[in-house]
């Protein structure tokens, strides 16, 4: 084409004939890269091209579920996902800041010279303006029909009863998953399943009506109807309180079980944080975030001999009636077991071995007994293992028994009165609660049901095994009751009941040797003792004005039994006052 | 210069017959029909549009509802939270905590 055209028009035009074929074969190199350009977008790169197109016109969006409720047992919400809206503003376009403040100021109640600040200060990035407004402010703020400024909806994890069952509850991040307590062993169950919006959209990014639409709706997360008890959770915290003011302990613990299901009615410790607390996620509170009923381990001391007189009777190793001499002391190769005060009593009963609380009485039972079913016993009763509660970061305790190596008979002593071996707080109420509940071990329930869009999903209390026959049970009960009865301080009788219970003073080790002034001082006991209701463990460490645990622990048990017995209409016997 | 021809067009003016008119007339109420559907069409679009913004827009009132239903719901059990339940009985009420619980024997006929 070039040439004779090109030549005809250059002599029409008077051009010489070279320049106008340049100009035509520039054209047609245009030309080629133009074809050659359109071919890679169109036919080499036409996903990627076309990606680019689908997200310019399509957006996708994730949809949060709303998170699943944590209920009390009567179901008041503990913890509740509440939506609040967030007030923000695109500053860049705003031409009088100062009157958008003003009005804003007024709608919201606010502080105008902040909102003008905050403004000003914004660049070109989204100002945020108030955070968590109410339903009333964000229509205000409607109201006035503000250009550039917006909402931003943001759930908000809140707890009606304030601070209530903090470390039991545990709390949620900033991404909204569980990080502690219960938050964190359901967070599956509680979190629920993100849904997603797949849409076109139009320039101000709203949804076209016509356009394609891929939703798929979020799920909502379950309710967790828990064991808590809001009247006994509450009672519970004040005699912590009460216990922390009066005694100055490094910590302190109560929990409070139901001994015919196993379901923990209340369980907290001090020092905890707080729920309450807006700083409760700062890094100094972080070792507070455990539970330590479940997670921490302690010697229980006296407390762990209804375990080894549970065994000795159970196994027939020795007889209710049965009597030994006590010379105060027991020898055990080199080394000497002694009673707490060092007297030897004479001749004395089993009964008399937990009234008294005497080493060398759980010493002679533990002999009778011997290794292999005494610790059969105590791993029966469920120490050395997990209780599998549903809350994170259980502990399984300590227990070296005679397969280990370093192990000696006289650890078999030293354990029959709860020293040497480690329990945490929850394992001794279940272990004690074994007694109450006609010698049947109860799996620790803390979630009675979930409830979910499926469902109702119930969760039965659980029976483990049966550790001891159910004479040998209300055996122990009577000695128990006797144990409360005839107790010389008393402190844990209440006029009226039939209390069980038993005390525990257990030296601390420090450095290697045991402590004298250092003790967990605990009382664990159940009311009414024939027909239980209600178990109650509390251990003080390291009280720094008495360090007995029938002088500081069993006090608050009683104000806690009372208390409870009173609130669930459980009547005294009334000849026995 | 070399002469060069000059086209002539010859035109013949002719009356259109009976049946042409019939087609004209036809066309005509096709372009007629074709935009009658056009304009259906675009305000049957108009007010899908219109009625997809007004869902919405009151899906965000419905939204704005949700929200204030469950702030409402909050409130509600904070207000009936044991903490203020406590606060409640000792200021408004002036009650106390019982320092002596007392059963009396009834007698039963």
């Amino acid at each position: 084409m070039g040439g004779r055209a090109g030549r005809y028009y250059a002599n029409q035009l008077g051009e010489s004939p070279w320049r106008l074929s340049a100009v035509v074969v520039l054209l047609a190199v245009f030309a080629i890269v133009v074809v050659g350009k359109l071919f890679l977008m169109q036919i080499v790169q036409h996903g990627y091209y076309l990606g680019l197109a689908t997200e310019e016109h399509r957006s996708v969006r994730q949809l949060q579920p709303q998170r699943g409720t944590v209920l009390a047992r009567d179901g008041a919400p503990l913890a509740v996902s509440v939506p609040y809206e967030t007030l923000l503003a695109d500053a860049t376009h705003m031409t009088d800041k100062g009157d958008v403040a003003r009005r804003l100021a007024t709608a919201l109640g606010g502080n105008q010279a902040s909102l003008a600040a905050k403004l000003t200060t914004a660049g070109d990035k989204p100002a945020m303006l108030q955070s968590s407004l109410s339903a009333e402010q964000a229509d205000r703020v409607r109201g006035l029909h503000l250009l550039n400024v917006y909402f931003e909806t943001e759930p908000l994890r809140l707890h009606p009863e304030g601070g209530l069952a903090s470390q039991v509850l545990g709390f949620v991040g900033r991404d909204y998953a569980g990080l502690a307590g219960l938050e964190m062993a359901w967070n599956d169950e509680l979190g629920g399943r993100l849904g997603s919006v797949e849409a076109e959209v139009d320039t101000a990014g709203d949804a076209i009506a016509l356009g394609a639409l891929d939703y798929v709706a979020p799920v909502s997360g379950a309710d967790l109807l828990t064991t808590i008890d809001r009247y006994t959770q509450r009672l519970v915290e004040q005699q912590l309180n009460a216990a922390v003011e009066a005694h100055n302990p490094e910590s302190a613990t109560i929990i409070v079980l139901e001994p015919r299901t196993g379901a923990i009615l209340a369980m907290a410790t001090r020092p905890s944080y707080s729920l309450a607390d807006p700083d409760y996620l700062e890094p100094e509170n972080e070792p507070l975030y455990r539970i330590p009923a479940v997670s921490d381990v302690y010697e229980p001391g006296s407390v762990f001999k209804v375990i080894t007189m549970s065994a000795g009777i159970d196994s027939g190793a020795v007889q209710p009636d049965e009597t030994y001499d006590d010379k105060g002391y027991v020898v055990e190769g080199d080394v000497t077991i002694r009673n707490a005060d060092g007297i030897g009593r004479g001749i004395q009963t089993m009964a008399e071995i937990l009234q008294k609380s005497l080493n060398t009485g759980s010493s002679y039972v533990a002999r009778k007994l011997g290794p292999d079913r005494f610790y059969q016993y105590v791993r029966a009763f469920g120490f050395g293992e997990p209780t599998a509660v549903d809350l994170p970061g259980e502990a399984a305790g300590l227990v070296r028994d005679n397969k280990a190596s370093g192990w000696s008979g006289s650890d078999l002593l030293t354990n029959s009165f709860g020293q040497g071996i480690a329990v945490t707080p929850l394992q001794m109420a279940r272990g004690v609660a074994v007694v109450a509940n006609g010698g049947l071990l109860m799996q620790p329930q803390i979630v009675r049901e979930v409830r979910s869009a499926g469902g109702v999903r119930h969760i039965a209390p659980q029976t483990v095994r049966r550790v001891i026959s159910p004479k040998t049970a209300s055996i122990l009960t009577n000695m128990m009751v006797n144990a409360v009865d005839k107790s010389v301080v008393g402190l844990a009788k209440l006029n009226g009941y039939r209390v069980a219970g038993k005390s525990g003073t257990a030296e601390i080790l420090v450095d290697g040797r045991y402590a004298p002034n250092d003790t967990v001082a605990s009382f664990v006991g159940f009311a009414p003792a024939d027909d239980p209701r209600f178990l109650v463990l509390v251990a003080v460490t390291r009280p720094k004005d008495n360090i007995w645990g029938e002088a500081v622990a069993a006090p608050i048990f009683a104000t806690i039994m009372q208390d409870l017995l009173a609130h669930a209409g459980v009547a005294p016997a009334l000849d026995g006052q | 210069m070399r002469a060069q021809a000059i086209p002539v067009r010859a035109t013949v003016q002719r009356r259109p017959r009976g049946d042409e008119w019939l087609l004209a007339a036809g066309l005509a109420m096709l372009a007629v029909a074709v935009l009658a559907v056009g304009l259906l069409y675009l305000r049957l679009a108009s007010s899908v549009a219109t009625g997809g913004y007004d869902v919405l827009k009151l899906e965000n009132e419905r939204s704005r509802w949700q929200i204030a239903n469950q702030q409402i719901s909050y409130k509600a059990a904070e207000l009936s939270s044991l903490v203020r339940v406590e606060q409640e009985a000792r200021e408004t009420l002036k009650m106390a905590p019982t320092k002596e619980i007392l059963y009396l024997r009834a007698r039963v006929r």
